[in-house]
């Protein structure tokens, strides 16, 4: 899994980009999108990343938090993250306004075998804000259509407010090259919704997709996760061709700080994407 | 000794209690480390004597989740880590009935060059004043002086620019390393002042600044409720007279409230509580 | 000369400098701007600092090590990462500062070792610039060790107290002063800046004993077995009165776990930091939802040890550790690293 390059030859290693912030959109109650661009017009130039690669984001004079960067590589000059409102960083990444600047280190970690997944069919299966690492792969592929088969989607939320990026959902359900299936729990529903009701494992079972020349990639709560594993399984899907990306808490997002281990694996170096396959062979510490 | 282990063998046999919390022979350097004794059988490593500087009553702060879970304790306990336990049940960190204390006579304990420790030296409670069982004859510190006091005295001294110096000097060596807080036992809040982020009250860093904003808040914190038990001396290793500092509190809160450490769960700390008696010419 | 060393038969002749040339060396190089690093003993004890004055350092190199190690002059126990400043037109951010020439002197071989192993962390696919300039900045004299402290391991990992790895100069006192070693083009170049200093002298190298019980016979087994060890039981009680304060990583050459935090200095301005952590505090690694991986005091304890004897040999082949013995001292909960592997050492063996 190849890492992206950063272009510019930063003075310090933990010196961040300088970010103007574009564009700030309310996911949810708790959940906002931010669209980031460089202010270096030859960074902006220059910079890739991969799918499924995380930065850390930091408003100076309160501190950095990490999230994945949720928009693709396939898009030029901007990145764009997506929160949870969780504690002092997050609260101030929201006070942040249209036209300030905020900091961002990264690309870091490696990324999900999207050279691998050509001429396949991908199955992506996504809970809650765990669709901002998931978009990141799905516009990844919609972007460069035909080099994959079919594209199915199973994402739900607690309740039809809780869902993410509901504009792109609508985008993709009328979209006549991706099954999109939503979901919200039971008792999320409102009289307007028009998709599923079900927790997203089930809803994962009764949509059944073939696992035959497939690979899923899922992301979401850990309880979500727990239950969808063996859907997936009964599927057909061996652990080998089953991704998700993993969070810990982490600093640097380099491998020195010594935080983000779970047992002999760095989740910013050996992750944030792993196949099941490699989950299961991680110590019960995470 | 042997009444010791006599008494946590039965103790434990009978499940009164489900952990015995004490000293045994620490495997290499030939002084004493915290027991935690669960198997009736295995009462032959406890011991007790003058190496036994340990205060125990750490372990049976709420954030010891390990221990917690372990079930009813009992913990061999001397003068000072009685009122140490004193002040855990005073603050609700532990109820009375959930603890069983194995009180000992302790005629003091030693440092590593074999000298009597400086708090023993000035000790008013050999003989525990909180307990289940009594144990060992009664104690009595063979030794003179308060070398403590007179540090403390040293320190005044000193006009208040020197001082400031000196003790910008001492606290340049502090990392934060946490070994003050974690040892005491009156320090069991499981979210530290230094540790809440919105504020951040106190700078985490380890610069001066930083240093003197954690040993002022933590000492100032303790007021009323320390017991004098110097552990946060013995903990630091970089040397910070912290045992001079606490010291220096208990001697303000006696003198304006004229209180001293108690064994007593049942008395409110002195800064617990208002009375209308209190000093209040601070006001002007 | 201490117990640990014994003078051989065989005279060699050898560059020797006195040890009041090397004083005057000393002076020299602080009268150059150089930041000047040795031992120094205070009433709390023997701690690595910068001096002022040649007089206030402490030669002597018996005994356990100073209380501190030397990753302070590498990865300070506090350093700005970058600074800011809000201003009207926008925001400046500013690098750290370049760091100060440096000269080690009196190092112990256990702290210098520990450096090679850091450099593998801080140039672990990125380069630290940080740590790297520092590295680059500094020279270092290693003295032969003398110490017979009962914490002391050194030789169990493979080192040994004539240990010249990662030294630039490494210096054997004599009766005669101290017989100059240089380990590297540093140490070449120290060695000819103050060439007068040092003169060929006919002297007998005192020969060093291996003196420290071994406690583990074959660490390379240890490491093996430990990579299979998480979900033993024994973890439970090897790390039960750990107090997880932080000691043991904030004195430990190796450890290098560190804090991020933003500083602000006023509403415009403020540095971001990086300061010593340890994985032994529960906050370490405590998620902002209120889970936490390893909750319990064992679980963080066993995170230490196998950092330290597992996880890192297997990506950089060494051990995380020198054998200096110093967590064992600072620990307030009594807790004896080489307590713990020995016996793991004995788990390992019952295992066959």
């Amino acid at each position: 899994m190849e890492s992206g390059a950063a272009v510019q030859v930063k003075q310090s290693l933990y010196m961040p980009y300088l970010m103007r912030v574009a564009d700030r959109i309310d996911e949810t109650p708790d959940i906002r999108t931010l669209r980031l661009e460089f202010q270096d017009p030859g960074v902006a130039e220059g910079f890739q990343f991969d799918a499924g690669q995380f930065g850390l984001y930091g408003v100076f004079g309160e501190g950095e938090s990490t999230f994945c960067i949720a928009s693709p590589p396939t898009r030029k000059g901007y990145i764009e993250c997506s929160f949870k409102l969780a504690g002092k960083v997050t609260s101030a990444l929201r006070r942040i306004e249209v036209g300030e600047i905020i900091g961002f280190r990264g690309p870091y970690g490696n990324s999900f075998p999207i050279e691998e997944m050509k001429d396949k069919n991908i199955v992506f299966v996504a809970g809650g804000i765990g669709l901002a690492p998931v978009r990141c792969v799905i516009w990844n592929v919609l972007d460069r259509r035909d080099e994959f088969n079919d594209v199915t989607i199973v994402y739900g939320a607690r309740t039809v407010a809780d869902l993410v990026y509901k504009r792109e959902l609508k985008e993709w359900e009328e979209r006549g090259d991706v099954t999109l299936i939503k979901a919200v729990d039971p008792g999320g529903e409102t009289e307007e919704w028009d998709g599923k009701v079900g927790f997203v494992p089930t809803v994962l079972g009764e949509t059944a997709p073939s696992s035959e020349n497939a690979v899923a990639i899922m992301c979401g709560p850990p309880i979500m996760i727990k239950f969808t594993l063996p859907v997936l399984s009964e599927l057909g899907f061996t652990p080998n061709r089953v991704y998700t990306t993993l969070e810990n808490k982490m600093k640097c997002g380099l491998g020195k700080c010594g935080r983000c281990n779970i047992g002999s694996v760095y989740v910013c170096k050996d992750g944030p994407v792993f196949t099941c396959e490699e989950m299961n062979k991680l110590p019960d510490e995470y | 000794m042997e009444e010791l282990r006599t008494l946590a063998r039965e103790l434990l046999s009978s499940d009164k209690v489900q952990v015995v919390i004490g000293y045994e022979d620490a495997p290499r350097g030939g002084g004493v480390r915290a027991a935690f004794i669960t198997d009736p059988d295995d009462v032959e490593r406890l011991v007790f004597d003058e190496r036994c500087k340990n205060n125990l009553a750490v372990y049976l702060q709420k954030k010891r989740k390990q221990i917690r879970s372990m079930g009813r304790p009992a913990i061999v306990v001397k003068g000072c880590d009685a009122r140490a336990v004193a002040g855990l049940i005073r603050d609700s960190q532990i109820g009375r009935e959930n603890v069983e204390l194995i009180g000992v006579h302790c005629a003091g304990v030693k440092t590593e060059d074999g000298s009597l420790d400086a708090r023993c030296l000035v000790c008013d409670c050999t003989a525990p004043e909180l307990y289940d069982h009594l144990l060992g004859p009664e104690a009595e510190v063979q030794g003179e002086g308060d070398p403590l006091g007179e540090k403390v005295a040293a320190m005044e001294s000193l006009s208040a620019d020197d001082r400031w110096d000196l003790w910008m000097k001492e606290l340049s060596r502090c990392t934060r390393c946490n070994a003050c807080r974690e040892v005491c036992p009156i320090c069991f809040c499981e979210r530290c002042v230094q540790d809440k982020t919105v504020p951040q009250w106190i700078d985490s860093s380890a610069h001066t600044q930083g240093n003197l904003s954690w040993h002022v808040t933590r000492a100032m914190h303790l007021a009323g409720r320390c017991v004098g038990c110097g552990e946060c001396e013995r903990a630091c290793h970089a040397g910070l007279p912290l045992a001079a500092l606490m010291r220096k509190v208990r001697d303000i809160v006696e003198g304006s409230f004229g209180e001293k450490p108690s064994g007593d769960p049942e008395k409110v700390a002195p800064l617990g509580t208002f009375s209308q008696e209190d000093d209040d010419s601070l006001f002007k | 000369m201490s117990d640990a060393l014994s003078p051989m038969e065989m005279n060699t002749v050898e560059r020797v400098i006195p040890k009041d040339e090397l004083k005057k060396l000393l002076q020299a190089e602080m009268e150059k701007g150089t930041r000047v690093v040795a031992p120094v003993q205070l009433d709390e004890g023997r701690f690595y600092s910068a001096v002022s004055q040649v007089d206030a350092i402490d030669w002597d190199q018996t005994g356990k090590p100073p209380v501190r190690s030397l990753k302070e002059f590498f990865f300070p126990k506090t350093e700005p990462l970058l600074s800011y400043r809000y201003h009207q037109d926008g925001l400046e951010v500013d690098p750290p500062q370049e760091p100060v020439n440096t000269l080690i002197v009196g190092a112990r071989p256990c702290d210098v070792r520990a450096l090679l192993l850091l450099d593998k962390v801080f140039g672990w696919d990125y380069d630290d610039d940080l740590y790297k300039k520092r590295r680059e900045a500094s020279t270092i004299v290693t003295f032969l060790c003398e110490s017979d402290d009962e914490d002391c391991f050194c030789e169990m990992l493979g080192s040994s107290r004539d240990d010249t790895t990662g030294s630039d100069l490494f210096l054997i006192p004599t009766e005669k002063g101290y017989i100059a070693e240089a380990v590297t083009d540093k140490g070449t170049r120290l060695m000819e800046t103050h060439g007068d200093r040092f003169q060929e002298q006919d002297v007998s190298r005192p020969q060093v004993e291996r003196k420290q019980s071994p406690g583990v016979e074959d660490m390379d087994a240890l490491v093996g077995w430990l990579g299979e060890s998480f979900d033993n039981e024994a973890w439970a009680q090897l790390g039960i009165r750990c107090l997880g304060c932080g000691a043991c990583a904030h004195v430990c050459p190796t450890c290098h776990c560190f804090d991020i935090v933003d500083e602000p200095d006023d509403t415009a301005t403020g540095t971001r930091r990086r300061n010593w952590d340890s994985c032994q505090v529960p906050l370490f690694t405590l998620h902002a939802s209120g889970h936490n991986p390893r909750d319990l005091q064992f679980e963080r304890y066993r995170q230490r040890i196998l950092h330290k004897f597992s996880y890192f040999p297997e990506r950089f082949e060494s051990v995380l550790c020198t054998g200096c013995g110093r967590c064992s001292r600072a620990c307030p909960a009594d807790q004896n690293l080489l307590g713990v592997l020995e016996d793991l050492w004995s788990l390992a063996q019952q295992s066959k």
